[in-house]
């Protein structure tokens, strides 16, 4: 079989995309992974389509099989990847043959890692996505997490457009973790219904991830922000990074699995290129919220799309693509182009 | 519109008015469907609510400004039929007995027979605001106060798909199995949301829903074809 088996599924492993979109208005929270800069880069270093489905580790634990040759790859927190008996760094893609066993033995920074493997998954969408809806019970492989004993075939890579880029480390100021501590935000929509106190205690104050933390939101400790007279709003919608005040004044900021609506009036917005630290926080972890304004934000998404193809573009030019692919095993990745279509291709030999 | 405000970088907010009202809602469904026919390439989600619209747009494509000259350049379109021809959609529910548990101890406390109560719930035509909480679960209005009730103090830890419950001065059917403190009375047999299903949503924003109380032989009947009941168009 060409795929994997899962030999232990670790605390919350789950099939995740960049989360099944268009159906909020109907009550179905777009899921996805909770670091979509993590998961698009993953998908990027085994040349898959940015919204390809990959698996969202949670915690040191999970360990798979390979039951075919694969191109791999893991990105977002350090989760202690081991391919046999090999550490493995983030951020940077690898060969697997047919047996090897790949784990993640160890917290050593962050909560969640991401693995792509090139094609990625033979799962079907549900609702136009492959990312598994938890309370819903739908989506991603069965609608649940991966446990021992599963198996998930891999698809075939049907992208063009994107060559792989193998055993190449992305850059630490390209993971979006850098001034890990502080989560920059867009203040409103209701900052009008806090009093001048509170706004002014929401940004001064150090927050801590409380308990209560997973991929519906993450509810700080700290001090409480002075929530005024009415704490209640009519329901509204939701964004990934919303981050409510109820009555007893202590923030919650938003997740992936978030419902749809809510009814607590929000403070602010985190910024969508601050996800990804939220993502990899956990219990603890000191949270403070800087401003930022709607026009740097937009320059700085920006950017950091430049930077990327501004990072592949120069590692193509440093080196000749043969002699990267694959390097030292016998196994090699072209890109080929036949009546103006490029093609990825593989070649053993033998 | 009131007022057009970022949420954050990916998303902004539409607001038309500050109190549940079919009037303000009818604004809010008016503009969603405009939206939604447009098929912006942009446009990643888009959410009605009782009187805001919250879009989540790509910031790679659009800027603020342009989303928001767009949106508010759809509001002078000319009123589209769509409003005129709302759907009519039947729950047909089993009222009381293990299927609504809560539905005696709401008659006493509201000084009303069990009969009554079924008659007041299945009378009236309810506007379904939006939908939220969990997949297809509706946020009705239109309940009649006589049978207004408090959350039960201790919530329950599993209530059975397709129960229909009275939580405050809100009614709302529970779309698939979760947890929850609204008092149940009844439960109907067809299925609300099913991700398989081509379009797995039975309820949409803008529908009007009603009631219709029905016996143990139909539930068991309708259970098995399991079949959506549309009426009008």
């Amino acid at each position: 079989m060409k795929g994997i088996k899962i030999l232990n599924g670790g605390m919350l492993t789950t099939v995740q995309d960049l989360g099944r979109l268009g159906y909020s208005a109907y009550g179905v929270s777009p899921g996805g992974a909770m670091d979509s800069w993590a998961m698009k880069i993953a998908n990027r270093l085994v040349g898959n389509d940015d919204g390809q489905g990959g698996l969202e580790i949670t915690s040191a634990g999970f360990k798979i099989q390979w039951r075919t040759d694969a191109l791999f790859s893991i990105t977002g927190g350090d989760l202690g990847a081991f391919l046999n008996d090999q550490p493995l760094r983030p951020w940077c893609a690898y060969p697997a043959k047919e047996g090897d066993i790949l784990g993640f033995n160890k917290g050593h920074w962050g909560l969640r890692a991401y693995l792509a493997i090139e094609g990625g998954f033979e799962l079907p969408k549900v609702m136009g996505s492959q990312s598994t809806d938890l309370k819903g019970k739908f989506g991603g492989f069965f609608g649940r997490k991966l446990l021992k004993g599963d198996e998930l075939f891999i698809g075939i890579n049907t992208t063009t457009d994107v060559s792989p880029v193998i055993e190449k480390e992305v850059p630490d100021n390209m993971r979006g973790y850098d001034d890990f501590d502080v989560l920059r935000v867009i203040p409103g929509p209701h900052e009008d219904r806090f009093t001048e106190g509170g706004i002014k205690e929401f940004f001064r104050e150090t927050f801590h991830v409380g308990q209560a933390f997973d991929r519906m939101g993450y509810r700080l400790e700290g001090k409480k922000i002075d929530p005024g007279d009415e704490a209640d709003i009519l329901s509204d919608g939701m964004m990934f990074g919303a981050v409510q005040v109820p009555g007893d004044g202590i923030p919650i900021i938003m997740g992936a699995d978030r419902q749809t609506t809510g009814g607590y009036r929000k403070i602010a917005h985190v910024f969508s290129m601050d996800l990804g630290k939220l993502a990899q926080k956990t219990w603890k972890d000191p949270v403070s919220f800087k401003e930022i304004s709607l026009d740097q934000a937009h320059r700085e998404l920006k950017e950091r799309e430049r930077s990327w193809e501004k990072w592949v573009t120069g590692l193509k030019e440093a080196i000749p693509a043969q002699s990267n692919r694959g390097q030292g095993k016998n196994k090699r990745y072209f890109q080929v182009t036949v009546n103006g279509k490029r093609y990825n291709v593989k070649v053993e030999e033998s | 519109m009131e007022s057009i405000q970022p949420l954050g970088d990916q998303g902004l907010l539409i607001t038309f008015g500050n109190r549940i009202d079919p009037e303000i809602h009818k604004k809010v469904r008016r503009l969603y469907e405009a939206i939604k026919k447009e098929q912006f390439s942009w446009l990643m989600d888009v959410v009605p609510a009782y009187t805001t619209i919250m879009i989540n747009y790509n910031p790679l494509q659009v800027s603020y400004e342009e989303v928001r000259e767009t949106i508010k350049g759809l509001k002078t379109h000319p009123r589209g039929k769509d409003l005129k021809h709302r759907k009519r959609k039947v729950i047909p529910t089993l009222y009381g007995g293990e299927t609504g548990p809560d539905l005696e101890e709401l008659a006493k406390l509201k000084d009303l027979s069990i009969d009554e109560v079924i008659e007041i719930h299945s009378r009236p035509e309810y506007l379904v605001y939006m939908l939220g909480f969990t997949p297809g679960f509706p946020y009705l209005g239109g309940m009649d106060e006589r049978i207004a009730a408090p959350r039960l103090k201790n919530p329950r830890k599993k209530i059975p798909k397709g129960s229909v419950g009275i939580a405050g001065s809100q009614t709302g059917i529970y779309p698939m199995e979760s947890p929850g403190g609204w008092r149940l009375i009844g439960r109907t047999p067809i299925p609300l949301f099913d991700p398989e299903r081509e379009d797995p949503f039975y309820i949409k924003p803008g529908d009007i829903l009603v009631f219709k109380p029905i016996d143990e032989k139909t539930f068991n009947q309708l259970e098995k074809e399991s079949r959506w009941h549309h009426e009008g168009d």
